[in-house]
Parts: C-alpha cells; structure tokens; sequence
C-alpha cells in the first residue's frame, strides 16, 4: 500500500464508514456586481494608489510608449512577448530587451534589468490586483526580478473582482502552470512592523490602463 | 534556508519563530544590526529600510542559485489541482520559480473542493491576518512549467502531511481545529499570548491555535498545560474568521488531560480535594460550619497564605506561592441573620 492508499484510507475511516464518493460541494456563493468600465477604472487606480502603486490612463499607445520611455531612463528593461507592450512600440524604445524564448537568456537579463515591462491577463477593480497567467507571452521572472514593474492592462480586461475573475477562470490548471495576483508592490513589515516595500519582489509598481 | 525576512532574521539568530504571521516579531532594529553585522559581515546598519536591502541582495543571489525550492501551501485545490499560497514579500514567488525544482509540502486539511471557494477565504485570510484586502501576492500553481513558457519550474512535488490529522478528523467534537486558515488573529487578541509571547509555546504553533491543535497533534499527555494557558476570555473564538470555537476545545482538552492523568494514576490529591469540596458545597449546615472554621483562622485583616501553620505546608504552600485567598471576615448568611435581628 502506498502512502497515498495510506492517508485516503485513513481519512475515509475517519469521515465514517460507508465513504464512496464526497457529496458534492454546495455552489460557491460569488458576488458579481454590475460597474461600468469608467468606475471600474477609477476603483482600480484608487485601490494601486492606496498600495503606493503609480497608474496613468494612456489615451493612445503614444501616450504608452511615452510613459515608459521615461520611467526607463539609463537602466536596462525587460519587456515580456506580450502583444499589446509590441502594439505599444514599447520592444523598440533603447534600453529595452525583449522576445525571450530562452530560460537562461530571460534570467539574466531579469536579474539585471531595472524596469520589467508586461501586460496582464485581467486586472481586479476592487482590489487593485493584477492577475498573471505564465504562458508564452508573459513570463514570471518579469513581473518579479526587477526592482521595478510596469504593467499595461487594456481596459477590456479590467473586472470587477475576485468572484467575477474565479467564474471566468475556475480552474486556472486547464490553462497556465501559474497564476499569480499582485496588489500592489512588494512588502514586509517584519522588522518592528514599520512596513518597507520592495523586499524581493518590486518595490515599485506602475499600472497603465489603455 | 529562509526567505521570509522575519523567517530569514530568526533562523540567523538560531530561535524558533515568535508568530505564526510576524516570527521575528521580538527583535528589534537594534537586535537585527547586531546579528546582521555579527553573521553576515556587513557593517552594522540600524535603518530597517537599509537592513531590508541588505536580505533582498544576499537572498537574491540564494534564490538564483538554489536547486530547490521548498514551500508549504495555504489552500490546496482538488478539482484543478493548484497548490494556492499567499504571501506579501516575494520569497515564495522566489521559491517556486526561479530554482529548477519545487516541493510544496502541506497538511491534507489545506484541501478545498474548487477555485471559486477561495472567493471568501483569501478575503477572509487577508483581512484577519494582516488587514489587507488582498495579500500583495498569491499564487495558483497548478504544476511544473509547460511546454510553451518560458520560466518556472521543471518539476513540482506536493507532499501532503497527515502527522495527527486523520486521527483528528474522525474526532467528532474537535475536528473543527482542522478549519484553522492560520492567520494568527487569535494570537493578536489572546492576552495569555501577548503576556507569555510565543516561544514559551512548545510547539510550531503558538497562542489559542496552538493550545489546541498541539495536544490533539502530540497526544494530550506531551503538553498537558497547554489547554489550560487560557483565561478562557473568550477573544479567539470571537475574532476567528472561520468561526472555531476554540474556548470550548480548550475545555474538552482540559477534560481530556484529566481522563489521562486518572487513567495513569497522577492527581490523586486534586481529585480528592476536589470531591471534597464538591460533596462541602452540597451539604450547605456543613458549609457553613467550613465557613465559620475558616473565619476563625481568617479574622478579617489575614490574607490565606498568612493563615498559622498548618495550613501553609505541603500542596497548599505550593498552591499559595502563585496566588493567594482574601480574608474570609463573615459569612453572607451570618451579616444576614445579624442584619435580620438589628431591624427586628
């Protein structure tokens, strides 16, 4: 008998004889509420500045390239693979490194860069969040190595929330080997709980809405 | 090696974590330049923003170097599989990319049927843990990287962990400890916890949580005190987001050690004390005779550990030495009857 055998067993013992198949689980209980785009805009910048993120409505993907060509200034960028940062011209500004298909190459170049450019697969309204699918396009290292990210989120893909994301996407396993929300910059408070951004991951946040 | 900065802080210094949110919660600024300076070498640097910077560069060069990573998780989702963990820093995100291989271990109660019920508890773990709507990061990690992306690792091991679980769960009464989403609010509201601190918990876990899940996890005969380092307030059971009732398994462990200790023969003398008083408190012409013996020793200026003699030796001195009776002065039936006559 496996361990696995060992544990199941055990656990079914321990619901009571009998146990064959679990019930099934009452609905999930998820509140979608009706918010037009522009207070869905407005709810999402209020919650990244309450986070000490930065965020900027881009009227045009001039408007796009022209904010991050600033931010990038000197350091070297790493811009993920996805289309909208290309539709942005954003791979073409100096400084920025980008079309990794290669671990290594992509590590390096992260680990140095000080500026990590992506988009994100939805944005949550309520609380500010950015939610990241790692695929061919977006890479985890991006959204993480630098010490700062710049995300640009076309505003289609803003949703209310948490719920109205988890009945998009109920199980994330049939499309990404990760999913990542991020609200927010880096963060600890665990020395004398004085709270200090930017432990490992960036302490600076930038979302674009365009 | 650690990667929480608290986690990082307090395995430096070689102690075990203080909280199960904050485990450095005890050091202070001055404590961390000290042990910065004295095991890393650097010059000692008292500004908590510098010490910070100081952990982000020497784990950075760990995480890009390591082979393995090794996390626990917070939820576990059986219909997709996803290991779910929760985090503000970065490390874990760290932890489960960067190095070539990721071992999430975790107990087997972290399991949850779908995604679409984490709705309410990353709400509900957010804000009882740290207050924050959301936690800065949380990751749904549903196995090792895939063909067409690009980082993240090659292979992905979830254990789980039964160590005491199973044995719980079939515990009708108590198998509501296993709800536990670990956020450490009974902690921040125990008054035993914030006197004593966590490291005088004998276990991984401290405070309410850990007076109860420790004796159920070890056998109630490893740390029999446990249930028993409660005032019984109340405040851990009214501030737990997923509503245990933990002053009420306080009680059912508290009878549990004394079924145990009856059963191997210790507390005799309680017992019998106990049963005395019982069977006093039932006979009330008994009681009253009790009373009246006792405020004769006890006139109204002594306190009990005063009292002459006799009653200040043996298991009563060790009793008296951490607390002590008022004087007993008169009775309420005697001011009663005294009070009677005078208005008669």
């Amino acid at each position: 008998m496996t361990a696995r055998d060992d544990i199941l067993r055990r656990a079914r013992e321990a619901l009571g004889g009998g146990f064959e198949q679990p019930a099934a689980p009452p609905e999930a209980r998820l509140r979608i509420p009706e918010v037009a785009m522009e207070a869905r805009i407005e709810s999402l910048f209020r919650a990244v500045s309450n986070l000490a993120g930065k965020t900027c409505l881009a009227n045009s993907p001039a408007d796009v390239r022209e904010y991050v060509a600033a931010l990038i200034g000197d350091g070297p960028a790493v811009a993920s693979n996805a289309p909208v940062l290309a539709e942005c011209g954003i791979a073409d500004l100096p400084g920025v490194q980008t079309g990794f298909t290669e671990l290594e190459a992509l590590r390096q170049a992260c680990a140095s860069a000080a500026l990590g450019i992506t988009s994100a697969d939805y944005a949550l309204a309520d609380t500010g969040t950015l939610v990241m699918l790692s695929s061919a396009e977006e890479a985890r290292m991006i959204s993480l190595l630098p010490p700062v990210h710049v995300a640009v989120v076309p505003r289609a893909r803003i949703l209310t929330g948490l719920d109205e994301l988890l009945s998009k996407a109920p199980r994330p396993g049939e499309i990404t080997s990760s999913m990542v929300f991020i609200t927010g910059p880096s963060r600890t408070a665990d020395i004398e709980q004085i709270l200090v951004r930017g432990v490992h991951g960036p302490g600076e946040i930038h979302v674009l809405v365009i | 090696m650690e990667t929480d900065l608290g986690e990082y802080i307090i395995q430096l210094a070689g102690e075990r974590p203080y909280h199960i949110v904050a485990p450095a919660l005890h050091k202070t600024r001055y404590d961390v330049a000290d042990l910065f300076s004295e095991k890393l070498g650097v010059p000692r640097e008292i500004e908590i923003e510098k010490q910070t910077r100081i952990a982000r560069s020497v784990l950075r060069e760990k995480f890009l170097a390591a082979d393995i990573g090794i996390s626990g998780a917070n939820f576990l989702i059986a219909d997709s599989g996803a290991v779910t963990i929760v985090e503000n820093e970065g490390n874990i995100r760290l932890t489960t990319t960067a190095p070539k291989i990721h071992v999430a271990i975790a107990g087997i109660e972290k399991m949850i049927p779908r995604a679409q019920d984490l709705a309410v508890f990353l709400k509900l773990l957010g804000r009882s843990g740290t207050g924050q709507a959301l936690t800065v990061y949380t990751s749904f990690l549903t196995g090792p990287r895939r063909a067409t992306e690009i980082d993240g690792p090659e292979e992905l091991y979830v254990v789980l962990l039964d160590n005491g679980r199973t044995r719980l769960l079939a515990d009708r009464e108590k198998r509501e400890s296993l709800y536990c989403i670990r956020c450490g609010a009974c902690l921040n509201h125990c008054p035993v916890y914030r006197k004593i601190g966590g490291h005088n918990y004998p276990w991984v876990y401290s405070g309410p949580i850990g007076a109860i899940i420790t004796p159920q996890y070890m056998g109630v005969a490893q740390e029999p005190w446990l249930p028993f380092a409660s005032s019984l307030c109340g405040a851990c059971g009214e501030v737990c987001p997923v509503k245990i009732d933990i002053p009420r398994l306080l009680l059912e462990l508290r009878s549990e050690v004394h079924a145990d200790e009856a059963q191997r023969g210790q507390g005799r003398l309680e017992r019998l004390g106990f049963r005395i008083w019982a069977w006093v408190m039932r006979h009330p012409k008994v009681y009253e005779m009790a009373v009246l013996m006792a405020s004769a020793v006890l006139p109204e200026d002594r306190w009990f550990s005063k009292a002459p003699g006799l009653l200040n030796h043996g298991p009563l001195k060790a009793w008296l030495s951490q607390r002590d009776l008022p004087p007993v002065g008169k009775s309420f039936r005697q001011l009663w009857r005294e009070r009677r006559k005078a208005a008669e």
